[in-house]
């Protein structure tokens, strides 16, 4: 029973350590033990949980910017975790787990109120009415909400950037054409005067989904020297951008649109969030105290990114000066 | 009782449905989502029917755009196929053009589907287009959408090689009027009107247009004078009206008629007089999720005269009835064509089509539709009765996302026709996005081409009486098969330098088995012989084509193309014993390219120069052509007075040497075009 005795573990380490598995045993516990005991021995890891509710270019690039400029700003400060899903219902035990949690889109954002966790969430990608009827339904109020410590970035550019990019494009326009839709119809009072403050005109212009477009938009078209529409449901963006863009073209009147997309199809400028743009307010969230803070909030986007349609402008006569000039002064 | 339950029941169903289509047009508040903000506006359909971006569609696209319309030095429409890798543009005569992509330029070109507004124009009893006819003057045209490779599993059999759809200008782009004219150059005689504006709440655009020269000189064949007598005149009227009762429904609908008399023939010609009217209905239904629903149906009437040409047959053949020599003994000289020939063309389509959005990364083109063809001339199909045919399709376009920088597009079409087999055509296609704006396309495809009625029941014939056969030129066998082609691509598109330059580079392989073709066989008529319609021929084109576009401002602008084709081809000329195989390569144009460029002044100064480069090619029972590379200049200048606008513009064609076009007597020299163009909104 020599190995119930002390004598025996003593001397036999003192053998082990002086021959050359002895030696060989050591320096491995070295290089795996003590890196080990130094990480635990550092502050834990924040561990950061992106939701995202699509694994499409928009959504991956939000969230690889995120992680990449946190990593190069706070090395070794957070622990990423992606879960990436079209139908964001399910999601497991690792999102209560999480420090904090990044919903990117509507769908992953519901995901997650719907487990209502007890870390800050920060929603991204994500429009104002979208955050609302999700905050409402999962916490009973958006105040609730930003009580349990969800805050959300707006997608929506506000109206008053589009404002002011169109007195500076057309410094002589005196009249503003702007279409609202069922979503946006809410805010015509408080654009009315901001567009006013602006030295502009307003020409409003509703359109529901039983409106014959053309008809109702032709007259403002004739009226107006520049023209926003409003984001609006995809069924209202989609059946009037065509209309809205023909008659941008007939009337030579410049459209300043909310996407790259309406750009691309023929508006004479667009103002929008990029994904750039997102994942650098989302950034900022984590630099601040926000995310340490009791309560959420909802940010209206800091940043946008504007393009310009140079065929448009030339057929428009629009001399165009660089994008930051206009970036500068709104 | 029963009856009273029943009620009952649908009362039940009837008040929920009220009551569920209450809570949903009243109740809930509109939220708008990220997919609302992020929505792609329309900009590519003609590929699968769904609204796609270059970068995401399953083929080459060439847009030739309103500005580079304006830009061009063209002066018939045909001419801006010039621009667009691998397609050959010529006259044939002065009127009849033909345009062709990958295949035998010959007098009816055949193998492309050509769309005006989604309308097909190929003609069954030409088994081509009419370029003439179709009622699209330059200034109406909005931009054309050119996929260039096979495009059957969304565009139908006739999408063989490419398919072309011309978008003309939407009534609310324009209003008041428009008047363009142009003149010059072998008696070039062009004007137009159009008016833009509304009828209640229908806005339209209405056009007239006169087109007419006198073609190409006099010249010379086989060292003797030749009076090429191919001059045209053709007037056309078009009426296109839009109506959108709600932001889901907007309804379409066009008219158009064509009067044209045409010069045609090789060496010794004839006034053909053709009428064309066409009937268009589109209407578009967006779903509360941006789905689509469409309905488009159309008919198309063309109908010919070529006037009498009395023919003795002892002039044709050139022996008098009284010579032992006279090929029908006992029988008395007879006048031939001593009526004028008639041909009718005749075509409706209905189709049904839906774009679902079927998950967040998948869509879906759906659609079904039937055709009923019909076809009358006597001289083509040896009986004065009409011929008909009913064709139906369906078909499947599929568009799936499978990772953010990964699309698929999958097609299928399933064809069936009273005189040929169904077939089932497909398209498979990857795309990858290797960084922004830069994708890798790799494209395969098998698709038929089903005989038009022409092909399928052309029978040639005089006949002396019902019994005697004096000439038999062309004859279709019984058991006429579709055409095949398997071929496959790999393309790169990519924009640099912030969208101002985009390059799309294209290589590949088309193999075309069956293809439609005619052999030489013997036939009891005074000749000999005759034509025999069959699937005697096959094809190999393999190739690259490279394009260009150039933008890096709103003054220049710069296109240019490059493509390569090597085509093996061969006929089964005579089947055995006298078996004789020849090879068509030489029917190919081997290289092609072109470069526009334009530079407008701030001072409404533009100033244009196109350049087209063929290699030498033979026309297909024509001519054999040089290599050749036309120059075309274009100076213009734009004045604006109030909201009026007026453009002056010289187009100089083919500056310096002259060059042949299809016939060798057909020389295209220096030509001048003044042009005018007004609107008075």
């Amino acid at each position: 029973m020599d190995f119930l005795n002390h004598r025996f573990w003593r001397q036999y380490f003192a053998h082990l350590i002086h021959s050359w598995r002895g030696k060989v045993l050591v320096c491995v516990l070295c290089f795996t033990i003590f890196p080990a005991a130094a990480e635990s021995s550092a502050p834990d890891k924040q561990n950061v949980f992106f939701l995202s509710g699509k694994a499409t270019s928009d959504y991956v690039e939000i969230v690889d910017t995120i992680k990449s400029q946190l990593e190069a700003q706070f090395p070794s400060r957070y622990h990423f975790t992606e879960y990436y899903q079209n139908q964001a219902v399910t999601v497991g035990a690792e999102l209560l787990d999480a420090s904090v949690i990044v919903t990117v889109g509507t769908a992953a954002a519901e995901a997650a109120y719907s487990r209502q966790p007890a870390v800050p969430i920060l929603s991204v990608l994500i429009t104002e009415s979208a955050f609302v009827s999700a905050a409402t339904k999962y916490y009973g109020s958006v105040e609730n909400a930003f009580s349990q410590k969800v805050s959300a970035i707006s997608l929506n550019q506000p109206t008053l950037r589009s404002i002011k990019l169109a007195k500076l494009l057309v410094p002589s326009a005196e009249t503003i054409g702007v279409m609202l839709g069922p979503a946006s119809l809410s805010a015509r009072s408080d654009l009315n005067d901001k567009i006013v403050e602006h030295e502009l005109s307003p020409n409003f212009v509703g359109i529901g989904q039983n409106d014959n477009p053309i008809n109702k938009l032709e007259p403002v078209f004739r009226q107006c020297d520049v023209f926003v529409p409003l984001p609006d449901s995809r069924l209202i963006n989609v059946a009037t951008a065509k209309w809205i863009l023909h008659l941008s073209y007939r009337y030579k009147v410049p459209v300043i649109a909310f996407s790259k997309a309406y750009l691309r199809a023929g508006a004479l400028t667009a103002i929008y969030s990029s994904p750039e743009n997102v994942a650098m307010q989302s950034v900022d969230w984590f630099s601040g105290e926000e995310q340490n803070n009791r309560s959420g909030r909802l940010f209206s986007p800091t940043y946008f990114s504007i393009n310009f349609n140079y065929s448009v402008a030339a057929h428009l006569g629009i001399m165009l000066e660089d994008t930051s000039f206009y970036a500068e002064k709104l | 009782m029963q009856l009273c339950k029943k009620q009952k029941n649908v009362q039940w169903i009837a008040g929920f449905l009220l009551a569920a289509l209450a809570v949903s047009t009243t109740g809930a508040p509109v939220i708008v989502t990220e997919d609302d903000l992020l929505t792609d506006i329309p900009m590519v359909t003609s590929v699968t029917h769904m609204d796609q971006t270059l970068l995401q569609a399953p083929a080459s696209v060439t847009i030739i755009d309103r500005e580079t319309i304006q830009a061009s030095t063209a002066v018939a429409l045909i001419d801006l196929f010039r621009m667009v890798p691998g397609f050959q543009s010529y006259f044939v005569n002065g009127a009849r053009m033909g345009v062709t992509y990958h295949a035998l330029g010959d007098e009816y070109p055949r193998r492309l589907e050509v769309k005006v507004d989604g309308r097909s124009v190929y003609e069954s009893l030409f088994s081509s287009v009419d370029w003439s006819m179709i009622g699209v003057s330059l200034d109406d045209i909005e931009y054309i959408e050119i996929v260039r490779g096979a495009n059957a599993s969304a565009d139908g059999s006739n999408a063989f090689l490419a398919s072309i759809n011309i978008v003309t200008r939407s009534p609310l782009l324009d209003s008041g009027w428009t008047f363009t004219s142009q003149l010059g150059s072998a008696e070039t005689r062009n004007a137009a009107l159009t008016y833009a504006g509304t009828i209640g709440a229908i806005n339209h655009r209405t056009s007239l247009n006169f087109t007419s020269n006198d073609g190409f000189d006099d010249s010379f064949y086989l060292g003797k004078p030749l009076s090429v007598d191919d001059n045209s005149e053709t007037f056309s009227a078009t009426f296109r009206g839009l109506w959108t009762p709600t932001a889901q429904d907007n309804i379409e609908f066009q008219v158009g008629l064509s009067n044209s008399s045409q010069g045609i023939g090789k060496k010794t010609f004839t006034d053909r007089d053709l009428a064309y009217q066409y009937q268009y209905l589109n209407w578009s239904h967006l779903s509360q999720k941006g789905n689509k629903v469409q309905m488009i149906l159309y008919h198309n009437d063309l109908e010919f005269t070529d006037p009498a040409a009395p023919l003795r047959l002892s002039d044709a053949i050139g022996v008098p009835d009284t010579s032992p020599y006279w090929p029908l003994p006992g029988l008395p000289d007879k006048v031939f064509f001593d009526q004028p020939s008639r041909g009718t063309s005749e075509r409706w389509d209905l189709e049904l089509r839906s774009t679902t959005q079927l998950s967040n990364d998948l869509r879906a083109d759906n659609g079904a539709a039937i055709r009923y063809d019909n076809v009358q001339n006597s001289a083509f199909f040896d009986t004065p009765g009409r011929l008909s045919q009913t064709s139906y399709r369906a078909y499947t376009n599929l568009e799936w996302t499978l990772l953010p920088d990964l699309v698929l597009n999958g097609g299928l079409i399933v064809e069936s026709h009273e005189n040929s087999n169904t077939s089932a055509s497909y398209r498979v296609a990857a795309n990858y996005e290797h960084r922004p704006d830069h994708i890798f396309r790799v494209v395969i495809n098998r698709s038929f081409r089903a005989p038009t009625l022409l092909e399928s029941n052309q029978r040639s014939l005089v006949r002396y009486n019902e019994n005697i056969i004096l000439d038999a030129s062309v004859i279709t066998v019984d058991d006429l098969d579709n055409e095949e082609l398997n071929s496959y691509e790999i393309g790169y598109l990519a924009t640099f330098n912030r969208n101002k330059v985009n390059l799309d580079v294209r290589l590949f392989n088309e193999k075309m088995t069956d293809v439609i073709g005619e052999r030489r066989d013997n036939f009891p008529d005074l000749d000999n012989y005759v034509n025999i319609r069959d699937n005697n021929e096959f094809w190999d084109v393999r190739g690259a084509e490279v394009q260009l576009l150039y933008k890096p401002d709103s003054h220049f602008l710069m296109r240019g193309h490059y493509s390569y084709s090597d085509i093996n081809g061969e006929t089964l000329y005579r089947a055995p014993p006298a078996l004789d195989i020849r090879d068509l390569d030489e029917y190919g144009l081997r290289h092609t390219a072109g470069l526009l460029m334009n530079y407008k002044f701030s001072s409404g100064i533009s100033v244009s120069s196109m350049i087209s480069h063929r290699s030498s090619t033979k026309y297909f029972r024509a001519s054999l052509a040089d290599a050749h590379t036309r120059v075309d200049l274009k100076a213009a200048k734009q004045w604006q007075v109030k909201r009026s606008v007026v453009d002056l513009s010289l187009t100089v064609q083919s500056v310096g040497d002259a060059y042949i076009e299809f016939y060798e007597f057909n020389t295209f020299g220096t030509r001048y075009i003044f042009g005018l163009r007004a609107t008075l909104p």
